[in-house]
C-alpha cells in the first residue's frame, strides 16, 4: 500500500495555493477600494475602465468564494479539491464576510451624519470588508487545515 | 457541554502503513480533511467515517467514539 497517491498530492498542492492566493486578491482589492476613493466615479473612460475592472474582479472574487475555483479542472480532481473540510471552511469565511458586510453597513448608516460618503463609496465598502473578511477567513482555515 | 469525538485514525493509518496522501486517495477526499480528522479539528460525515472505516478494515465504533 505505498504506491504514489497522485490526485490527492495535487489535490494538495492546488489547494495550498488557492490559500495563498486568498490575501493577495483580498491586497488587490483593498488597492483598488483606495483607488476608486482616490478618484472617485468620474465620467473619464479611463474611469469607467477603472470601475469596469472592480466590477469584473468583484465578481471573480465571488464566484472563486461561492464554487472553490479551479473550474477547468477534472471533475474527479475538483470533488477532491471541493470536499467536507473546504466546504466547512467555505461556510465559516461566507458567514464570517456576510458579518463584517452587514457590521459595515450599519457603521456607515450610524455615521452618516458625519461622514460624507457617496452612496457609491458605501457600496464600496461594504463589497470590500465582506468580501476581504471572507478571502482572509477562509485563507486562514485552509492553510491551518493543511497544516 | 459540547459531544467531542475521539479518534484512532492515525494510529490505524500507521499500523497499514498508509500516508495521508494515500488514505486519502483511497477514500477520495483531500489530504486536509484526513489531516484534520486525525486532530480532532474536524468532524467527519457519517459517509467519511464509514469510508475510513471500510479502508482501515476497523468497525467505524472503534475508529470513533465519545468522551463520556
Amino acid at each position: 500500500m505505498t504506491e504514489p497517491s497522485g490526485n490527492a498530492d495535487f489535490a494538495d498542492r492546488l489547494t495550498r495555493r488557492r490559500a495563498r492566493m486568498m490575501p493577495v486578491l483580498a491586497l488587490f482589492l483593498m488597492i483598488q477600494q483606495s483607488a476608486y476613493f482616490a478618484h472617485g466615479d468620474g465620467t473619464r473612460l479611463v474611469d469607467h475602465i477603472r470601475i469596469g475592472g472592480w466590477v469584473a474582479m468583484t465578481i471573480v472574487i465571488l464566484m472563486v468564494l461561492l464554487t472553490g475555483g479551479f473550474w477547468f479542472r477534472k471533475a474527479e480532481l475538483r470533488a477532491m479539491i471541493e470536499d467536507e473540510t473546504t466546504r466547512a471552511n467555505r461556510a465559516s469565511a461566507l458567514a464570517a464576510g456576510f458579518f463584517c458586510a452587514m457590521a459595515t453597513a450599519i457603521i456607515c448608516y450610524v455615521m452618516k451624519s458625519a461622514w460624507e460618503f457617496s452612496v457609491g463609496e458605501v457600496i464600496h465598502l461594504i463589497v470590500s470588508a465582506g468580501l476581504v473578511a471572507a478571502l482572509l477567513r477562509f485563507s486562514i482555515l485552509e492553510r491551518r487545515a493543511l497544516g | 457541554m459540547a459531544d467531542v469525538l475521539h479518534n484512532r485514525l492515525r494510529e490505524r493509518r500507521e499500523a497499514k502503513d498508509l500516508t495521508q496522501a494515500q488514505l486519502a486517495e483511497a477514500i477520495g477526499v483531500s489530504r486536509k480533511t484526513v489531516n484534520t480528522v486525525e486532530n480532532g479539528v474536524f468532524v467527519p460525515s457519517t459517509i467519511i467515517a464509514l469510508k475510513l472505516a471500510k479502508v482501515l478494515g476497523e468497525p467505524v465504533e472503534r475508529l470513533f467514539w465519545l468522551v463520556e
